[in-house]
């Protein structure tokens, strides 16, 4: 009952730290969030209209491409702002600076002589030649997500003006269709399915590392643990409530991400699945025992502190919680391999569906055991030689 | 000037001591540098790296029509699985099987993440695929011409690179003056300042120059390290970069003198300040585009300050095109609200102790 009380204790007094509040039960939340809005846009952009510039003239052909960007830039759901200018040096050197300033998305220069050719094209076609095909300039602006998407969309938009070019010119086409898979995903990719397990090995680290790693290494520095070695309460009681109460923070905080991603964000993740269970559970173990490896490497907080801080980004982005790693060079590889987090967002992923571990199921379970097993043992060692 | 001198000389010992301030404004910006230079520091948006598609060996027309395509190469594999298993592994980027009238392609995420090509490579695998059986290559030739932004051409890192330096100006100057006008009056620092003769505006002075002086150059040695170890294209303009970068330290200073008057507990302004960083490094479109991002959320990534620094630092580092004017205005700006900031906080801090 006492190790209980404690326990309930040590959780309150933490989570009535503002900033411990904040930053381990709020600001998941709010990462979860700022992530749903910046990335699913990225991989459908249905809704959003690009300025495309169309540099042409008079001519057949020409006139056949302006009508089909006219169609794809009408109505509420339009593709294109479409601008239409007439073909020449000087109105290109003008859209070329539009473009650099981002006023414009794409420009797509039909040149003078692009009827002509066509025309040409068409005639040797016919005749059994093999002529060069007329050409269109697209000008893009590098290093811009909003161009480079753009110009997927004019290229598609050629391609199957192409087919209907050579359809008309009496050729027969087989039917071929095109469809993408994501490797490892069993439906249709989904952000927050992808990204939702990751949030909850995010929270658990956030916990060993400051919730546990730094708050731990207070303790030690104050020589609380030692104080409370001189109390009726023996210090393992101590450790004991203390791991009991991140395990209350723990669960509040994966209630909270859970609630958002199923609430609000819709994932089709079911949390009480055995393998979402099964992998919560070794992620806590695992991340926690490094929290107090951290703490019992660390003589005082703020060594503690900037430790967790170092570890921290690498350990997030090179774990693979927000992005696959698996083709990373082998100069940052050996911490993608080194890394826990590697093995528990692959093996959680793979075990719910929602992206094939390049790791056989036995290696995701293995290594964040041995990373366990190593942790405890040294703090222990560690523990026993400075506090007990 | 000797006083000056001197707090000047212990800021810097300071800075190195201090672990977080250090962390936040040099190993911070170095850490994102190094994982993103090795993770996207390869890859180029505009399309001219391979990719390498893996397709089943049996299927010799498949092959032939990757391999025709610019930007493609094939390679053959024994079956489906061994190529899945390939793109998991990060051995090959995708792969193509065809079947009953279907061009089945296969990505990982890491390759839509790093070429945004890739995600129309079915459409153009299945053109080039029909159109082979016509012996028609192309209708129409479509040529691509991809304009840098910049002066000078550079990779996705090279762009990425110049929105870390403006994180490092904005950690190092904000969290610094958090420290100077919240942390030091809190632990009486300021209180014992004042019973010494020095003056309160050479105090303010020494401490503001040794953070402002730490805070250029870790910015400048992010810059520098990117170079050297991952090769990046900069044409520098020099003056316009130290103009720049210098009063965006000010302007950050500006807004961590701000944040200190606004909340007297350092620790709250400190907490704010590490919310409006990841907030920033989310909206500012320093690593994240934001052209999808709906219209009020684009409004909001346009007021914040980071976004202005970072296209200084880019316009100074010629990797995209901007007129000095715009560079000064900003920098400008940034003066003019520091030295009012820091006139009205500054007096307020000392007065009050």
């Amino acid at each position: 009952m006492k190790i209980l009380k404690l326990a309930d204790y040590l959780f309150k007094s933490l989570i009535r730290d503002k900033s411990s509040f904040f930053w381990l039960l709020i600001f998941p939340v709010i990462l979860l969030a700022i992530m749903m809005i910046i990335f699913p846009p990225l991989y459908e952009t249905k809704s959003v209209t690009f300025d495309l510039t169309l540099m042409s003239h008079k001519g057949m052909f020409s006139e056949i491409i302006e009508r089909v960007f006219n169609e794809v830039s009408k109505g509420e759901n339009k593709i294109f702002q479409l601008k239409v200018v007439q073909s020449s040096e000087e109105n290109l050197k003008r859209e070329l600076e539009n473009l650099k300033v981002k006023k414009t998305n794409l420009i797509v220069e039909i040149p003078e002589s692009f009827d002509a050719q066509m025309l040409n094209w068409f005639m040797l076609k016919n005749m059994g030649g093999n002529p060069p095909p007329p050409s269109i300039n697209i000008y893009s602006l590098r290093h811009q997500a909003s161009s480079e998407t753009a110009y997927i969309i004019v290229k598609n938009i050629f391609q199957k003006l192409e087919l209907e070019f050579i359809k008309r010119i009496g050729y027969k086409i087989e039917e071929v269709t095109s469809e993408t898979e994501i490797v490892g995903t069993k439906d249709t990719f989904s952000f927050i399915d992808f990204i939702y397990p990751g949030i909850v090995i995010f929270v658990v680290f956030m916990t060993g590392l400051f919730g546990i790693g730094t708050d731990m290494a207070w303790l030690k520095e104050k020589g609380i643990i030692r104080r409370i070695n001189v109390t009726p309460l023996p210090s393992s009681n101590f450790i004991i409530s203390y791991i009991i109460s991140r395990i209350y923070l723990i669960i509040l905080q994966i209630i909270l991400v859970t609630l958002t991603a199923k609430l609000i964000f819709k994932t089709t993740v079911n949390p009480l699945s055995p393998p979402f269970i099964g992998y919560s559970l070794l992620t806590i173990v695992c991340l926690s025992s490094f929290g107090f490896f951290l703490a019992s490497i660390s003589k005082t907080t703020n060594s503690a502190n900037a430790i967790s801080q170092v570890l921290n980004f690498p350990m997030q982005f090179l774990g693979g919680l927000y992005f696959p790693v698996t083709n990373v060079p082998w100069a940052i590889r050996w911490i993608v391999l080194i890394n826990p987090i590697t093995y528990l967002a692959s093996g959680i992923r793979d075990s719910l569906g929602i992206l094939k571990s390049p790791y056989s199921p036995i290696i995701t379970i293995t290594v964040p055991i041995l990373w366990t097993v190593f942790c405890f043992l040294f703090t222990i060692k560690r523990f026993n030689k400075e506090e007990f | 000037m000797r006083v000056v001198f001197s707090l000047f000389l212990s800021t810097l010992k300071v800075f190195y001591r201090d672990k977080m301030t250090f962390f936040f404004t040099l190993i911070f910006p170095l850490t994102f540098v190094i994982i993103f230079g090795f993770v996207f520091g390869g890859s180029s948006s505009g399309g001219d790296n391979k990719l390498l598609v893996g397709v089943l060996s049996s299927d010799e027309r498949l092959y032939s029509v990757v391999n025709n395509i610019e930007n493609l190469e094939a390679k053959k594999f024994d079956s489906i699985s061994s190529i899945r298993q390939a793109i998991l592994e990060g051995k090959i980027d995708g792969g193509a099987v065809y079947e009953d009238g279907k061009i089945k392609i296969i990505l990982n995420l890491t390759t839509m993440q790093k070429n945004p090509f890739s995600r129309t490579l079915g459409d153009t695998i299945a053109d080039r695929f029909i159109k082979s059986n016509i012996k028609i290559d192309k209708v129409i030739d479509l040529k691509l011409t991809s304009i840098e932004p910049g002066k000078v051409s550079t990779s996705e890192l090279g762009y990425m690179i110049p929105g870390v330096v403006a994180l490092s100006i904005f950690n190092g100057g904000m969290f610094s003056m958090i420290a100077l006008f919240g942390d030091y009056k809190k632990r009486g620092i300021l209180k014992r300042f004042s019973v010494t003769p020095i003056e309160p505006y050479l105090f303010t002075v020494g401490m503001i120059l040794g953070r402002f002086v730490v805070t250029l150059a870790s910015a400048t040695v992010v810059l520098l390290f990117s170079q050297l170890v991952f090769r990046v294209n900069f044409s520098i303009n020099w003056l316009l970069y130290l103009v720049s970068a210098s009063t965006s330290i000010l302007g950050m200073m500006a807004f961590g003198i701000l944040l200190s008057g606004i909340f007297s507990e350092p620790s709250v302004a400190s907490e704010v300040g590490s919310v409006l960083m990841t907030t920033m490094i989310f909206f500012s479109g320093i690593y994240f585009p934001l052209e999808f991002l709906p219209e009020y959320l684009r409004r909001f990534g346009s007021i914040l300050p980071l976004a202005y620094v970072a296209q200084s630092i880019r316009i100074s580092t010629g990797v995209e095109t901007g007129s000095a004017i715009f560079v000064l205005n900003i920098s400008l700006m940034m003066t003019i609200v520091f030295f009012i900031l820091v006139f009205i906080f500054g007096n307020k801090a000392f007065k009050s102790e």
